[in-house]
């Protein structure tokens, strides 16, 4: 909005302190600072509309009337001081020397009045390394009081902008739209595309190459700029990928194409193409496009396989003929088959089920194999081809070979008698006799497994738990499984047939064969095989024995000294056989001497009661077991 | 013990306990009973206060035969019966235990034959498989032993009992009355099963079968070697 500050002495005449072309509504501000020529300013003449003020002053008038026509406004000042008796327009103070004015004020129009911009529009896409950049437009000629605005269209959609500069996405067609504002008439620029940032891709390379394993490195040369990248694909355009499975590149700014995937380069001469791409973030396509750049990568042949597992025991497992086992082959030729003999000089009968490629674990199926009886083995030679057919075709031997021993699960000893547990024991000692090492051995009840252990030797002792059996009789049948990494399904414990019982034998005065233990005292017969002690055996040892004098009917022998033995001691059983039988006929007389002897242990000693109907004695036998 | 030797099996228990002075059981005499039924007298040489274990060789139950004066050997059914004496390592190893390798335990009193406690070259050995007093089984009338072996299983014949007749004059007019006490055998092919501890009552008004109850001991032993 138009001002003017009031600063300098105009004469009595009101001449013209300034002029204004304004629009009808503007507000014109005209200020009048302190000064030591007056201390008062009024408007006057005419119809004065802003009255008078003591300096300093400041009078905002708006613009009235018609476009085209002009008026003014007119102020005379005064010094109240010259006579402060009299007001600001009395002749005492009006300053007749001279600070006057008037202020002209013409009503002009601002709208501007051109329908439409006129020219011929363009468009400039700023160079920037992003995926947005900036769209300036040109071309286009505004009137007078017109302010220019544009909108870049996106399918369609856009919104005006003051000006002529937009944020736009490359790869994107834009139509830009200018016009004066207010106005509807545009003019436009149709189908501008807004291009991608182009890589490099005059390029050069290290030369072909030569591996002697199929990896190998490419350095890429000849880089102009930055945010490049490459990458390598067959010459019609399949990509090239590492061991990782991910397409082999230089990365951003990278040189080098690293191949550590031996299968890209067979044996022979391969062919490679590189590619390159600016990626959208640096305002590429993101798009591989061929440099038209070739090497090619020679391989040598040169056979590195080996067997990852030489020798190894396993147990058959095929419902059919024959027995199969796993073997695990490395360092495998691209482009090769392989397969397995029982033969270094031919393989006219494969073992696989198929000419296969790469490295990797196989079943081998071994027709010919028997399962040999008992703790029996056999031991079988397997020799692995080589062919670059996949029918087999002219196989030629690696000349690595391995072994492998079939076993029986018969050949495991276990135990062939009744586990007996006493009162309160929760687990017993399992040996298991001819296992072998390596192989992961199973305790099942049921599908519950209980204990596993890998032997090292050709003995195993596991401690089985054992918590199911509450009662006295109780039972139940634990089961051997076994695992070897050389059986079909390596990863797979199967049942060797073994099982045996367990059983709750003890209550407070019962006792049972013992359990097995690492550690103790084993006699064997002097057939150097047959044991008669272990740590499972129970002897007894004869701790008295003897025979009573009669003790008549009702009546208590005298304590029968037995050292060791206690009131309740379950180790001392005592036996005792009356000298007189039962007699007489059709009562109960007929078992006297048989029925209901009280034997009362005590510590030290036990004595004999006689509850028969007859005076008896008694043979006995103390007998500890424990 | 100062000196000596102590054996102790997998479960803790003394196997061999020089200090204690306790011979060892063996056995010292053998042999079989041809096949027959019902009850069958004792070997010649053997007494009925001898410790005597006895074999069925099929399924039938084993106990001595004590009624009305007679004592003898019953058998459920038809059956050899094969049976071994026990007795004492001291004083019944006379002959071979001082011969070859081994291990040879006395009472510390001397070397000979009456001296010994212990040796390895019997042989064979007896292992106490269960061993109890049939008042153990309690309110039950029978404890079943799981075996399931072909090893020879041998039930300890003294403190058993089977005995059956008829009384008179009991509950108004009487009836059968029979104690039975011992071993019931039960094979699967050549494989033991099971033996089944028996400890049975029964008379006129006991509704069917009592637990037989005695102090006596029951005792099972697997013959080694």
């Amino acid at each position: 909005m138009p001002s003017y500050t009031f600063t300098n002495a105009s004469g009595t005449n009101y001449p013209i302190a300034a002029t204004f072309n304004a629009a009808i509504g503007d507000t014109i501000t005209l200020t009048f600072p302190t000064t030591s020529n007056y201390n008062h300013v009024a408007e006057t003449g005419g119809a004065p509309q802003l009255g008078n003020a003591a300096t300093p002053a400041t009078f905002n008038h708006q613009v009235v009337g018609n476009y085209g026509t002009s008026y003014s406004l007119f102020f005379f000042t005064s010094d109240t001081t010259n006579n402060p008796s009299q007001p600001y327009w009395h002749s005492d103070n009006i300053n007749t020397v001279g600070y006057r004015g008037k202020f002209v004020i013409n009503i002009i129009s601002n709208t501007c009045t051109q329908a439409t911009p006129t020219g011929s529009l363009s468009v400039s896409i700023a160079t920037t390394a992003s995926q947005n950049t900036t769209a300036t437009l040109s071309g286009s000629s505004h009137g007078s009081n017109c302010n220019a605005q544009s909108r870049a269209l996106l399918f369609g959609s856009g919104s005006f902008i003051n000006g002529l500069v937009h944020t736009v996405v490359r790869g994107n067609t834009y139509t830009y739209e200018v016009r004066n504002e207010g106005q509807t008439g545009v003019l436009t620029l149709s189908n501008q595309n807004v291009p991608y940032l182009n890589p490099d891709l005059s390029i050069s390379t290290g030369g072909n190459l030569t591996s002697s394993d199929g990896t190998w490195t490419q350095t890429i040369g000849s880089i102009t700029g930055a945010f490049n990248e490459y990458a390598i694909f067959t010459n019609t355009g399949s990509p090239i990928v590492n061991n990782a499975g991910n397409l082999i590149t230089t990365g951003v700014n990278g040189t080098n194409l690293i191949n550590d995937n031996p299968s890209n380069s067979p044996v022979g001469t391969s062919t490679f193409t590189v590619f390159g791409r600016r990626t959208t973030s640096s305002g590429g396509s993101n798009n591989w496009n061929s440099t038209g750049t070739s090497f090619s990568v020679t391989r040598s042949t040169t056979f590195n396989e080996s067997i990852s597992n030489p020798a190894g025991t396993y147990f058959d497992n095929l419902t059919g003929s024959g027995a199969a086992h796993t073997v695990t082959v490395a360092g495998t030729t691209a482009g090769q088959y392989y397969n397995v003999s029982t033969s270094a000089s031919n393989i006219n009968t494969p073992l696989f089920s198929s000419w296969t490629q790469g490295n990797g674990a196989r079943v081998v199926t071994d027709t010919g194999a028997t399962t040999p009886a008992g703790a029996n083995s056999t031991q079988t030679t397997y020799y692995l081809y080589r062919s670059a057919a996949s029918n087999g075709g002219s196989p030629t031997y690696t000349g690595d070979n391995y072994t492998r021993t079939l076993v029986n699960y018969d050949r495991f000893l276990t135990p062939t008698d009744t586990v007996n547990l006493g009162t309160g024991v929760t687990s017993y000692s399992l040996e298991v006799g001819n296992t072998i090492s390596g192989h992961v051995y199973y305790v099942y009840r049921g599908t519950d497994l209980l204990v596993s252990g890998t032997a090292t030797g050709t003995t195993i002792t596991l401690t089985v738990p054992e918590t199911s059996l509450s009662s006295t009789g109780d039972s139940t049948t634990h089961t051997l499984k076994t695992q070897s990494a050389f059986n079909s399904a390596p990863a797979s414990e199967f049942s060797t047939g073994k099982s045996w019982t367990v059983q709750r034998t003890g209550t407070a005065s019962q006792g049972s064969g013992g359990t097995s233990s690492t550690y103790g005292m084993e006699v064997f017969k002097s057939d150097g095989t047959t044991k008669l002690y272990d740590t499972t055996s129970r002897t007894g040892r004869i701790a008295a024995s003897g025979s009573t004098p009669d003790i008549t009917s009702g009546s208590t022998s005298s304590a029968i000294s037995v050292s060791g033995m206690t009131a309740n001691s379950t180790n001392f059983s005592i036996i005792v056989v009356p000298t007189v039988a039962g007699s007489g006929n059709n009562d109960f007389n007929q078992f006297a001497g048989y029925t209901n002897i009280v034997i009362t242990k005590s510590s030290g000693s036990f004595t004999i009661k006689n509850t028969g109907v007859t005076t008896n004695s008694y043979k006995y036998f103390v007998v500890k077991s424990g | 013990m100062s000196y000596g030797l102590k054996v102790f099996n997998g479960d803790g228990l003394v196997i061999l306990d020089s200090s204690e002075g306790f011979s060892t059981f063996i056995k010292t005499n053998t042999g079989t009973i041809s096949s027959g039924a019902g009850t069958v007298n004792f070997p010649t040489g053997i007494d009925v206060t001898d410790l005597f274990f006895v074999r069925p060789t099929s399924n039938i139950f084993i106990a001595e035969s004590a009624i009305s004066g007679s004592r003898q050997i019953y058998r459920s059914g038809t059956s050899v019966l094969d049976w071994f004496e026990a007795d004492n390592t001291l004083g019944n190893f006379s002959s071979g235990f001082d011969t070859g390798y081994g291990l040879n335990v006395f009472d510390g009193t001397g070397t000979a034959a009456s001296d010994l406690l212990f040796s390895s070259n019997t042989a064979q050995s007896l292992d106490v498989v269960a061993v109890g007093s049939y008042s153990d089984l309690g309110s039950n009338t029978e404890l079943q032993i799981n075996i399931n072996s072909s090893t020879p299983h041998y039930g300890l014949l003294n403190g058993s009992l089977f005995g059956s007749g008829t009384v008179t004059g009991y509950l108004g007019g009487g009836g059968t009355i029979e104690r039975k006490r011992g071993y019931e055998y039960s094979y699967s092919g050549s494989t033991l099963s099971y033996i089944k501890i028996v400890s049975t009552f029964a008379y006129p008004g006991s509704n069917g079968f009592q637990p037989g109850g005695g102090d006596m001991a029951y005792m099972i032993v697997k013959l080694r070697g």
